[in-house]
């Protein structure tokens, strides 16, 4: 045998429609691979005595013995506990796409399976294996059970590779080599033994910063936060179960683990939300478990040197420590740079100095402020975690309720490869709404500060709508049941402004976000909506109105909104009021009080 | 521990943050304990007043505004780079000031000033009392105002959940410096009395 045991390939039979017991695979015997892999696909099962499944064989070493517990964590990780019959489901059901019914393309011919078989037996590693039948792995069902069928084969086979691995090299959670005794029920008794004795830690990290962001090098803060996240993705990569731009879930088996984390991050001046879980192994299958993690009053602050008192300078940026570096002299005597020697003296800590001093990515940003401010659009997306619980909850419960009726809430765990699986399609989703965004305006008028904040240069501020053609195009291609909701995970900000504006008052402004869409016309009034009324709210954009009324009412409101909201109900003046009628029949009915249709008429008018 | 609740009203007010690269002047949100207190003790010459607010939450009111102009060097008589600042407008806003032997003396309405600006007619602010707030029941819930940390247990502040920290600039009294002290801002989850916080979400 020749490569070492892919935890990842231990369920490959499973895009077949061979059974998974191996009944009736006597046919193929003759066919099996010589590897440590067919080892593991064959050893990783070992039932309860009591249980209804039997199969062939059952861990007889220490890698598939870990690789049994591996496959049981990312099983109790994902499937549920509704007993209820019906018809199975090979494919997958997205419970933010329903609508999408992906074929079963199972291999059921016999020259499929050998084809497989003898693949299998040149030893491939997960990525090739993947990348020659990715199209089954991403639509086959984890689980084909009624019910259970919501996140895909390849999602529970990536989770198994990362508890194997992470199982593999704890230093914590150990297995001895003679502790493997090859009798069934002696390994059966060792792993109840060690979920038992076993503890998984869970955090949910929350980075944040109290920089506030002036000139557009102090953007690089979102880098560094990048940068770090990104590291700790990287080196940790079998233990992040969740991550976004400004938060990751992570397990791990010591609690020095997460100490380490959390000090690189508040050595860069960021503080963090800090919610950490201990959980004995056996505890795991138990209902409920992702709500029941992360508890809100669970949660703790971590700062980093906070002194009780600073004297007089204080940074300028952060407020939070003394400003020891005058900017922009010790800037120019350190780096020799005479671009910035003009720029007005500012003190700043060790720390925003060195975010500052960093080599601006930003060039686009930077001449277009310096160029006499042009028109800017801040567009933020954003997950929230919280709210994505409780949206899965709510849809998988409406699933579950139409293949069983009886069918209740406790049932419709969300589970962290529903999570996994949700974060593949976002991933997805923001990969196209980027793309779209350079297509519509242009690499030129576009600026990533990160992969889910961008400011593009405007022409006028209705090109906000086209931000959000590009949003409701993808929503209604990948998450449609998120435009049926309220509250749902998704969120979008969007702010017009003049480039000089000062970042950190959008910032302030988006990070207070509630509503899924909030449109700040910085100065002129603000859009909250929710993405139920994206249609509609695009539809209304391009309707007919008589633009010298949309011009008197942005005009009358600058002097007073009162005025304006008394010449809106004025049917004194004819052609204007059936402009004003014409915004009343497409805006009221999305619950906009008159502010919001002010705001929406100066969007239309393009400000 | 009683409070006086005040209701304040300005037609424009500047709580000035520090200047962000000479060019900007950002207006702090709430009414931090350092600014009203400060305003209370200069206008009744009373040093015991400990008091904070924070601005009402309605569309109607505290709207943020932007001014520009060019400040002049008083020695150099030149104009320095224009400064755009920001300030709101129609403001409305809760205070709450300790009640003790001298502040129980406080007038029902009286007039202060505050906040920077003062010379461009910023500032002028008018208090009227509501009522008196015994503070007996202690929430746990999220921090409405911004209190040095020393002063938390002046406030009825039992205990910190999750502190949210800022520092807070503390004059030295009849010197024109101070210092920056730690202090809980806006966002803090703290077991306090009720009408500082806003209760505690999910």
């Amino acid at each position: 045998m020749a490569r070492e045991l892919i935890p990842e390939l231990h369920d490959a039979l499973k895009i077949t429609t061979l059974k998974h017991d191996f009944s009736d695979f006597d046919r193929f015997a003759k066919y099996s691979p010589n590897t440590r892999s067919w080892q593991g696909i064959l050893q990783h099962h070992c039932p309860d005595r009591e249980s209804e499944e039997k199969f062939p064989a059952f861990p007889t070493d220490k890698e598939t013995f870990l690789l049994h517990i591996a496959d049981g964590l990312a099983a109790n990780f994902s499937r549920h506990a509704q007993s209820f019959r019906g018809e199975r489901s090979f494919v997958i059901h997205k419970l933010w796409n329903p609508d999408l019914k992906p074929e079963d393309k199972r291999l059921r011919q016999d020259s499929e399976v050998i084809e497989l078989l003898q693949f299998l037996s040149r030893d491939p590693t997960y990525e090739e294996f993947y990348s020659k039948y990715k199209d089954i792995l991403e639509t086959r069902a984890e689980d084909a059970r009624p019910g259970w069928n919501v996140t895909s084969l390849n999602t529970h086979l990536i989770l198994t590779g990362k508890f194997y691995r992470f199982l593999k090299n704890s230093e914590v959670l150990k297995v001895e080599k003679n502790e493997i005794i090859p009798d069934q029920d002696k390994i059966r008794n060792l792993r109840n033994r060690k979920y038992s004795e076993w503890d998984l830690y869970l955090a949910r990290l929350r980075f944040r910063f109290n920089q506030k962001p002036f000139r557009t090098r102090d953007l690089a803060i979102f880098d560094l936060r990048q940068e770090l996240l990104d590291q700790i993705i990287q080196n940790y990569q079998d233990n992040v179960l969740f991550s976004t731009t400004d938060e990751i879930i992570i397990y791990y088996d010591k609690p020095t683990f997460l100490e380490d984390i959390v000090s690189v991050f508040l050595e860069h001046s960021f503080w963090l939300a800090v919610n950490e879980e201990k959980r004995r192994f056996e505890e795991i299958s138990s209902k409920k478990l992702l709500e029941s993690f992360f508890q809100r009053r669970k949660e703790r602050h971590a700062y980093g040197d906070m002194p009780s008192d600073i004297s007089p300078p204080i940074c300028e940026i952060c407020q939070m420590a003394y400003g020891s570096k005058i900017w922009p002299t010790d800037y120019v005597s350190s780096h020799h740079d005479e671009e910035v020697a003009e720029e007005a003296i500012e003190y700043l800590c060790d720390r925003c100095f060195e975010i500052r001093s960093r080599p601006s990515r930003l060039k686009k940003l930077k001449e277009w402020t310096e160029a006499g401010a042009e028109n800017v659009l801040w567009v933020k997306l954003w997950l929230d975690y919280d709210r994505l619980v409780a949206a899965l909850r709510e849809l998988y419960f409406d699933y579950l309720k139409a293949n069983n009726p009886k069918a209740t809430k406790e049932d419709a765990t969300v589970r962290f490869s529903l999570i996994w699986e949700f974060q593949k399609d976002f991933d997805l989703f923001l990969e196209c709404f980027q793309k779209n965004l350079f297509e519509k305006f242009g690499q030129e008028r576009t600026e990533t500060l990160i992969r889910d904040f961008f400011c593009i240069k405007a022409e006028n501020a209705r090109d906000a709508f086209a931000v959000l053609e590009i949003l409701n195009a993808y929503l209604s291609k990948i998450f449609p049941q998120f435009k049926r909701i309220s509250d749902g995970p998704i969120k979008l900000s969007i702010a017009y402004c003049r480039s000089n504006f000062p970042f950190f008052e959008i910032w302030r402004l988006f990070e207070t976000h509630v509503s899924d869409l909030e449109l700040f016309l910085i100065g002129h009034g603000k859009i909250a909506t929710s993405f139920k009324y994206l249609d509609d709210l695009l539809l209304a954009s391009g309707a007919s109105y008589r633009k010298s009324a949309l011009f008197k009412l942005a005009e009358v409101s600058k002097i007073s909104e009162k005025l304006a909201e008394l010449k809106f109900y004025d049917r004194s003046e004819r052609g204007d009021f059936e402009t004003y009628e014409s915004l009343k029949r497409n805006l009221l009915p999305l619950g906009m009080d008159f502010r919001s249709m002010l705001t929406f008429a100066k969007l239309v008018e393009g400000l | 521990m009683t409070f006086l609740e005040y209701l304040l009203r300005s037609d424009a007010l500047y709580l000035g943050e520090r200047p962000k690269g000479n060019i900007f002047k950002p207006c702090i949100k709430t009414i931090p304990f350092t600014q009203i207190t400060g305003a209370l003790r200069k206008k009744f010459e009373i040093d015991d007043i400990k008091a904070v607010g924070y601005l009402v939450e309605d569309e109607d009111f505290n709207q943020p505004n932007y001014l520009i102009y060019s400040p002049r060097d008083r020695y150099s008589n030149l104009s320095k780079i224009p400064l755009q600042v920001e300030f709101l407008t129609n403001v409305l806003a809760k205070v709450f000031v300790l009640k003790t032997e001298s502040t129980e003396r406080l007038p029902e309405n009286f007039e202060i000033v505050m906040g920077g600006l003062k010379s461009k007619g910023f500032g002028s602010c008018t208090l009227e009392k509501q009522k008196e707030i015994s503070a007996q029941k202690f929430i746990p819930g999220t921090l409405r105002v911004r209190i040095p940390e020393e002063e938390v247990s002046s406030f009825g502040i039992k205990r910190v959940l999750r502190p949210v920290y800022g520092y807070l600039f503390k004059p030295t009294p009849h010197t024109f410096t101070g210092v920056y002290v730690r202090s809980l801002f806006e966002g803090s989850e703290v077991v306090g009395p009720e009408f500082l916080l806003e209760p505690l979400g999910g």
